[in-house]
């Protein structure tokens, strides 16, 4: 990835970034680029023999042919001009177009993908964070891969154009070589420079342009002034769009009205002044616009003056007036914007390089190729051995110095403050992180040495923050395209959705939410819950793990979901956590963290005899309001 | 700034226009459809203005932003009817000069026609260029309007079910970079004026070689228009189902997005469920396309056919015209380019005039969202409402959520995207004739099951529902004739889900503009809510910004840190009355009684309100309110509550147990509350 979009690179890291693009393009369908040349070469030769021909009928009108000899030539033109379009919007509608949609949404879809397809640890790594906020950058005033087909295919028109035209320019071209007229040889090479002058005028103004429209503005203005006239305008759409718009309660009570108009539009109004953006964006791209206007005409003009000089001193017949101007334009026309496509084919490659970037980040973690033992009795014991975990990018410890033993087929409650480690616990249990000291053991073997797939699935947990998808209920539950339909019913029953199923129509079928279905249904946050936990129940994993899904439950309603849970896992290993003490009242074995260490284990009255423990001092909290 | 937001915009100007065809694609399926998830039935519902009028109001409100663009507007839209025009005529021009005209004088004749050609040009680009950036900040104008419209409209319409599609839809409308509905409606009127115009300059041009043909030109352009409307109407056949399947993709690529799902996905090894769905949909959108592409092949086709026809006919008929001598060689070229160019006019003004019909309903939306009704400021204000502490009273309240507005929208767990509920059922009423008086100086604590109607009750007194009947009284002052600006100045509230904006932390006190916060009196309010020494050992001031949203060294809280410094903000208000809705669902025991300690401290002397799940905050509250299914069910002290013995001293029981019997009892609870 080129450190930004304006720099300089070398040559050879720009071809590699544009053969990386062409690549995943390439990859993603094998013959978009065969059939859109076939398509752009069609278009080429079709334009070519409308100029040929053209100029034939009208030299056969100046010489005042007979209708008859005319005939050939315009049929010529009519039949082979039908039949190169025609074949020419075959092959767009057909193969081309359908093709750039697909390979744009699957790069699209890819990137999106990536998300869930890297190794967990990664995706709060400094380094992604870092290339993400950088993909979305360089996304800003692009159109992502969509830019590379406009690209190429600019420049391979371009190129076949060059090639007709120059065929059809022969005959002119070797008259001008042999003209050995002084005044011409001037002339054209007064024209060269001009347009030498020209297209240097040109690149510099782009140059310009892209330079100011790409850099970053933290870049461009003092950072106080950036600051101060900062606008959230599209922080506040995004907000709206997606539906937050809990803000505006605050915005009304406390009289915010002037605050949000000066951090939207005020500071928009205000900054355009003090660091104007669009003015001076406006007069780098119509200097730009001006330029790119000036030489496509002075082209056109060009060709027209030089065909009239040779045909007025006869160099060849009036009637093809016309077709040279057209040819010699087209190859003036053509060189001149090789230069500029080819820039835009690199720096769509430059912009395209970060995302390309971010699908081919590989895992870090170790995958082991040992086979995790399936075992009916559920005999797993897992072992946390002086355990150490700080989180990608923090300096502090989340767990320190961990050690701890889950005794199979046994309830186990976690309990301790916000950050005491709870959650981090789980996630290296589950592996979506690995311990930067200490290891973790199933069995006796470190987990680490295991496939990680079949690590995973002895774990089933039903986190804080749990998703479920707008997708049809039973693969909710299944987590796939393929349920057991009998098991998803017997699952969202133990959970306590039997009823709700039985009035839904569609059954398992139902679509969750109204994203993607409009017939689906709006479920409420204890219902999404108690398929999270049917989720869970369907997994049918020896461990299984709740990280409080209910802390917006009334306390009652939390107790229940946790008891009820427990009683539907049977004889497997429980975790569970919450805030709430009194949830975890079944639980004999309570293990409380505090500051990343595990401080007590005990059943609860062992746990509150001791007066001076973290224990204590939890529970007094919540019971002082209760003596 | 942050005007480098604009996502997926098109290559410069120059690329736009060489691929017009290209974009154009794009327009119907890409960019605009992805957000017109609509079902047709629902139409209806949306509001419309005719086309002209809105067309009207972007162009007022683009001239009004920056008065300057008329002049680049006014410099295209003639530049590109006089270009094309010049281009027909200059090779008739060349060729007559070079048949007839002397070297030198046939020389200038091309130059200053190429001139004056190359200037109009040269002008039309630029202007092109320079309109690109101001329509762009134009619209981050326009969007930033329409948020501050949603904080200054009247709160109703943030939550009702069919004002939230409108809006909703008109957010969209105004995404989709350089597809955004505002460029269309600028850009689109234009483009068809020129086409209009062209159209009549060119009939002008045939017409006086031959009227007839003229007519028969336009004969053709009609069997066009014919086959331009068959294209249209098989476009809109399939717009949704583009739509639909828009959806569904953009839905699936924003799910995966979502990194608070990635944990589910792994330990659910979900992957393989999403690229299934993720085949589907594709396999499903490439059968689509290529169901679109034939239709537009078949067209196509019969357009080169009519084409063929029409240049058939032309080659034939100027040729015998040449022959006869009506016209010259030279004029044979200009006449053929004019009949080949009307053609192209035809579809363009087709084209481009139902294009902007379909965006004209976008465009409603977003006219019909910008002219809600503002909340009232105007109005008399008696000075009893400002009594300290002030009284209380709900009289008679009848309330409902009603057929268009959705349930209290409650903190949904698990929620997948970021969609709202549209559920239109009609919903039962969540207050009947509801009464409640709260005295002067009063402390209520509200209690009740989920969904009792607790928040619902806060919004009504605080004047952000009004009640369908019956009176609301603050100080024997009816709030409904109030004006909303004035009452909502009465109150100190921290609502369950506040929101700390991405402002400076003085700004985030006092919700002031910048320069605006009584410095000494945040700070004051801070070291009341105990935040005080956190901040300065943090080394944290009233003008560092707050959240991550734009700089990276935004000020983050802690979920306890963030609850102390809303209690700074009611405090720094210093409201009348103070309501706190639940603020401590996330919070560990010790960090919780904590703040409850802070809230007792601060609601001394004002009338006040506690929403809360915890019983255990009732024992500090003068009087306890257990609210179901919108009735009072039980009131008066803890005391007095334990002493009735029904739902509220069950509840606390059952929790009390826990914290206060011995491990037998404890069991037998758990028993009996599973």
């Amino acid at each position: 990835m080129p450190d930004d979009l304006t720099s300089k690179i070398p040559w050879k890291d720009n071809i590699k970034y544009i053969k990386n693009m062409l690549g995943y393009i390439q990859k993603t369908d094998n013959t978009y680029f065969l059939l859109a040349t076939l398509r752009l070469v069609l278009d080429a030769v079709e334009a070519a023999l409308v100029l040929v021909f053209s100029a034939d009928i009208l030299e056969l009108l100046y010489e005042g042919a007979p209708m008859e000899a005319l005939g050939k030539p315009v049929l010529l033109l009519l039949i082979s001009s039908f039949l190169l379009s025609a074949a020419s919007s075959f092959l767009k509608n057909e193969f081309v177009e359908p093709k750039q949609s697909l390979i744009w949404l699957t790069y699209d879809s890819d990137f999106a993908a990536k998300f869930q397809q890297m190794d967990y640890s990664l995706l709060e790594s400094p380094y992604v964070k870092k290339l993400n906020d950088r993909i979305w950058k360089d996304n800003s005033w692009g159109a992502g891969i969509g830019s590379a087909f406009w690209n190429f295919e600019f420049i391979v028109s371009g190129i076949c154009q060059l090639i007709c035209s120059l065929m059809v320019a022969i005959p002119i071209l070797k008259i001008i070589a042999m003209s050995r007229n002084p005044w011409m040889y001037l002339g054209l090479g007064g024209l060269v420079a001009v347009l030498w002058f020209l297209t240097k005028a040109v690149t510099k103004a782009n140059a310009a342009y892209e330079e100011r429209l790409l850099k970053d503005p933290e870049e461009l203005y003092p950072e106080e002034l950036y600051r101060k006239y900062y606008s959230f305008c599209w922080h506040w759409t995004r907000r709206c769009l997606s539906g937050d718009y809990h803000f505006i309660k605050d915005i009304h009570l406390y009289d915010g009205y002037d605050l949000m108009e000066h951090y939207t539009v005020g500071n928009m109004r205000e900054g355009e002044k003090v660091i104007p953006w669009t003015s001076v964006m406006g007069k780098l791209s119509g200097r730009l616009g001006f330029l790119q206007g000036a030489s496509g005409s002075l082209m056109t003009l060009a060709g027209y003056l030089i065909s009239a000089v040779y045909a007025m001193l006869g160099a060849f017949p009036v009637g093809n007036v016309i077709k040279f101007a057209g040819s010699i334009t087209n190859i003036l026309n053509g060189i001149q914007s090789m230069g500029y496509r080819l820039n835009n084919l690199s720096l769509t490659a430059r912009r395209v390089a970060s995302t390309l970037e971010m699908l081919n980040v590989s895992d870090e973690m170790y995958k082991g190729k040992l086979p995790v033992e399936k075992r009916l009795d559920n005999q797993y014991e897992i072992e946390f051995r002086h355990v150490s975990f700080r989180y990608p990018g923090s300096e502090q410890y989340a767990l320190k110095d961990f050690s701890l033993k889950l005794r199979i087929g046994e309830r186990m409650a976690i309990v301790g403050m916000n950050g005491s480690g709870k959650t981090t616990m789980i996630k290296l249990l589950c592996r979506l992180y690995d311990p930067q000291e200490g290891e973790i053991l199933l069995n006796g073997v470190d987990i680490r040495k295991f496939r990680q797939d079949e690590y995973v699935r002895l774990f089933s947990v039903v986190f804080q923050d749990f998703k479920l998808l707008s997708m049809p209920l039973g693969e909710n539950v299944a987590a796939s395209v393929e349920v057991d339909e009998g098991k998803a019913k017997e699952v969202l029953r133990q959970a306590g959705l039997g009823e709700r199923l039985e009035e839904l129509s569609q059954g398992l079928d139902t679509y969750l939410y109204q994203d993607i279905a409009d017939g689906g249904i709006e479920i409420s946050g204890g219902e999404a819950q108690k398929i999270a936990i049917a989720r869970a129940l369907y997994k049918d994993a020896p461990f299984v793990l709740l990280d409080e899904p209910t802390a917006s439950l009334d306390p009652l309603s939390e107790y229940e979901i946790y008891s009820g849970f427990d009683a539907m896992v049977g004889d497997k290993t429980a975790i569970y956590i919450s805030h709430r003490l009194s949830s975890c009242r079944f639980c004999d074995d309570i293990a409380v963290f505090h500051e990343g260490r595990l401080v007590q284990r005990g059943s609860h009255e062992e746990l509150l005899s001791d007066e001076k423990g973290k224990y204590h001092e939890l529970w007094q909290a919540q019971a002082q309001y209760y003596q | 700034m942050g005007k480098k937001e604009t996502k997926e915009t098109k290559p410069h100007l120059k690329e736009t226009k060489l691929y017009l065809k290209e974009i154009k694609l794009y327009l119907f399926k890409k960019s605009k459809e992805p957000n017109r998830a609509k079902s047709p039935g629902k139409t209806g519902d949306m509001p419309s203005y005719p086309l002209l009028s809105n067309i009207r109001y972007y162009y007022r409100l683009l001239y009004r932003e920056f008065p300057r663009v008329a002049i680049y507007h006014a410099i295209t839209t003639f530049g590109r009817i006089l270009l094309p025009f010049i281009g027909i005529l200059m090779p008739g021009i060349v060729l007559s000069q070079v048949s007839e005209g002397g070297l030198f004088q046939g020389l200038a004749v091309i130059a200053l026609a190429g001139g004056a050609a190359l200037i109009a040009e040269s002008l039309v680009s630029q202007a092109d260029s320079k309109i690109y950036f101001y329509e762009n900040t134009f619209r981050n104008i326009l969007l930033g309007e329409a948020v501050l419209k949603q904080t200054k409209c009247l709160y109703k319409y943030v939550e009702y079910g069919d004002q939230k599609r409108i809006t909703r839809r008109a957010y969209q409308s105004m995404q989709g970079g350089d597809w955004a509905v505002s460029y269309k409606m600028l850009d689109d009127p234009r483009w068809l004026l020129v086409n209009v115009v062209s159209f009549f300059l060119y009939s002008s041009v045939l017409g006086t070689l031959k009227p007839w043909l003229v007519a028969l030109l336009l004969g053709l352009s009609l069997v066009n228009y014919g086959i331009l409307r068959m294209k249209n109407r098989w476009q809109l056949a399939l717009r949704d189902e583009f739509a639909q399947s828009d959806r569904e993709i953009h839905y699936l690529n924003r799910a995966m997005k979502d990194t608070a799902m990635a944990k589910d996905v792994r330990i659910f090894a979900m992957n393989d469920w999403l690229m299934a769905f993720r085949g589907k949909l594709f396999g499903h959108r490439l059968k689509l396309e290529k169901r679109n592409q034939r239709r537009m092949f078949a067209t196509d086709l019969l357009q080169l056919l009519l084409s063929l026809c029409r240049n058939g006919f032309a080659y034939a008929y100027l040729i015998y015209a040449c022959l006869q001598g009506d016209i010259s060689a030279a004029e044979f070229l200009v006449y053929f380019g004019a009949i080949t160019g009307f053609s192209g006019f035809v579809t363009n003004i087709v084209d481009t005039y139902s294009g902007l019909k379909l965006a004209n309903a976008d465009a409603s939306c977003m006219r019909f969202h910008m002219e809600l009704p503002e909340i009232g400021e105007e109005g008399e204000v008696p000075e009893a409402l400002y009594q300290t502490p002030a009284e209380i009273e709900f009289r008679d309240v009848s309330f409902s959520y009603g057929e268009k507005m959705e349930e209290e929208p409650s903190a949904e767990e698990g929620r997948s995207g970021g969609e709202e509920s549209s559920t239109e059922e009609k919903r039962p009423k969540v207050y009947e004739h509801f009464n409640l008086v709260i005295r002067p100086g009063e402390k209520v604590a509200l209690l009740g099951i989920n969904g009792a109607g607790k928040t619902t009750l806060v919004k009504l007194l605080c004047g952000l529902y009004e009640p369908d009947e019956g009176q609301i009284l603050i100080n024997g002052v009816d709030i409904a004739g109030v004006p909303k600006r004035a009452l909502y100045d009465l109150f100190s509230v921290v609502f369950q889900e506040a929101t700390i904006f991405p402002y400076p932390v003085g700004c985030n006190l006092s919700l002031r503009k910048p320069g605006e916060t009584d410095e000494e009196r945040a700070w004051a309010a801070l070291r009341e809510a105990g935040l005080e020494e956190t901040f300065r050992e943090r080394g944290i001031g009233m003008d560092s910004f707050m959240t991550k949203a734009s700089f990276k060294d935004g000020v983050e809280l802690s979920g306890g840190q963030a609850q102390r410094f809303f209690l700074a903000r009611a405090l720094y208000k210093d409201g009348n009355i103070l309501i706190l809705d639940e603020p401590t669902s996330a919070l560990d025991p010790i960090a919780e009684s904590e703040i409850y300690e802070e809230y007792v401290k601060i609601s001394r002397g004002r009338t006040s309100l506690f929403i809360s799940h915890r019983l255990a905050s009732t024992k500090f509250s003068d009087r306890i309110l257990f609210l179901e299914d919108g009735r009072i069910k039980e009131e008066g002290t803890h005391e007095e509550l334990m002493a009735l013995g029904g739902s509220y001293a069950h509840m606390f029981e059952i929790q009390s147990r826990y914290y206060t019997a011995s491990g037998e009892e404890q069991n037998a609870a758990a028993q009996m509350s599973i």
